[in-house]
């Protein structure tokens, strides 16, 4: 496993860290976090699966070269 | 003086009455008429509608446990005419002679009430019908007192909580009762937005450092992407994982009110079709395929797609104070 150099690591906290304070207000969205998406990392918004489809095209599809991915989801405490 | 037959008529009437309002409550016990007692006596020439209960309760005390659903109404101080009487006891079938508090023994180790203790085993607070996890054995840094690791909504489960609430293993839905209290609610970190908290152990029964069917952690560390992880939980026991996400938030109600919870660690089977987690595995500890180390306190999961949440174990430690034993 070869660990993720520290210079798109650092692209992708600040992705995450505006998408989080711009979305994750949005009622839709469950959770925001840095994945891997075609092996770049990239971050995650996990939105209801009920929400409407309108609700995934508000969400950029790229924040400062990071690729931003959507994932159906939706958690409980377990 | 026994009662006389339409005292009688009246006494069932009554009783039928108080077992439709509160035979199912789940803190009743028993209901039937009889003497009621004061002050340790019985006065025998009294008469009343007995309801039995698991646990006395008054004032703040009814209050908290019917949030909780821990009982479902107050008893009234009389049902049809006949004046009530709350005893607090807690009856059981006694199918074997012995003085030991019998309950059935479940075939499910990790369900069963354990001594030592370990990590994967059924626990709850002392008030909640429900189980979850003892995560592991971790030790307060200033004092090294050792104490039980798992989530908020185990071992807090409400916001009314106080400290010094009892947990007990196996947890109440399992059968545990109050005499099995192993631990003391001491701290949590919802505050810094982590689903976690802390008890300190009674010293009634030791706790190891041990995984049930995984063996003992060896230290702490953070989870990177495509870690391979593996956990022993109350409900899915030993499940594999692999980190999909990291330093996460995800939102999530806890007691009707939405929270905000941090360093989340997403992690999700092998295997398509495969478990992950379930709920009652609250509480677990996430550990690093090949170094052992406790990666991530396992919290909340999803069924579709199939996955588990877990919190960065070195924030969650940071936050609480404490340190993995090992």
């Amino acid at each position: 496993m070869m660990p993720i150099t520290t210079t798109p690591m650092q692209r992708a906290r600040k992705a995450r860290e505006a998408l989080a304070a711009r979305y994750l207000g949005d009622p839709a969205v469950k959770l925001i976090d840095l994945g891997k998406a075609g092996g770049v990392i990239a971050v995650r918004i996990h939105v209801d699966p009920h929400a409407p489809p309108s609700a995934r095209a508000a969400f950029p599809d790229r924040v400062n070269g990071v690729p931003v991915i959507v994932v159906a989801a939706d958690y409980r405490p377990e | 003086m026994q009662p006389d037959a339409v005292t009688m008529g009246c006494a069932r009437r009554a009783l039928r009455k108080a077992t439709g309002d509160h035979l199912y409550d789940p803190n009743v016990t028993l209901i039937d008429f009889g003497r009621p007692r004061r002050g340790g006596r019985i006065m025998c020439e009294e008469l009343a509608v007995r309801v039995h209960v698991r646990r006395k309760l008054a004032g703040y005390a009814l209050e908290s446990a019917l949030l909780r659903g821990t009982t479902t109404a107050s008893i009234p101080r009389a049902i049809e005419g006949f004046p009530t009487d709350v005893i607090e006891a807690t009856y059981r079938t006694h199918l074997w002679p012995w003085a030991y508090a019998w309950r059935p023994t479940s075939r499910n180790a990790r369900a069963r009430r354990a001594d030592p203790l370990r990590g994967g085993i059924s626990i709850s607070d002392e008030y909640h019908n429900a189980y979850a996890t003892l995560g592991g054995l971790v030790a307060d840094r200033a004092s090294g007192a050792e104490m039980i690791l798992s989530n908020w909504h185990v071992l807090v489960a409400a916001w009314r909580a106080r400290a010094g609430q009892r947990i007990v293993q196996p947890g109440r839905l399992d059968g545990g009762t109050a005499a099995d209290a192993v631990a003391a609610l001491t701290r949590d970190a919802m505050a810094a937005n982590l689903d976690a908290a802390v008890a300190a152990l009674t010293g009634r029964r030791e706790l190891l450092n041990d995984q049930l069917q995984l063996g003992p952690v060896r230290g702490v560390g953070s989870a990177d992407l495509d870690m391979r992880t593996v956990k022993s939980g109350r409900r899915t026991a030993v499940t594999h994982g692999a980190v999909v996400g990291i330093e996460g938030e995800a939102k999530l109600t806890y007691g009707g009110i939405q929270r905000v919870i941090k360093r989340v660690v997403t992690i999700e089977p092998p295997a398509a079709g495969s478990e992950v987690s379930a709920g009652g595995d609250s509480g677990s500890w996430w550990l690093d395929v090949g170094s052992r180390r406790a990666v991530g306190l396992h919290f909340a999961g999803s069924d579709a797609p199939e996955t588990a949440l877990a919190m960065d174990m070195p924030a969650v430690l940071n936050a609480l104070k404490v340190a993995v034993v090992v």
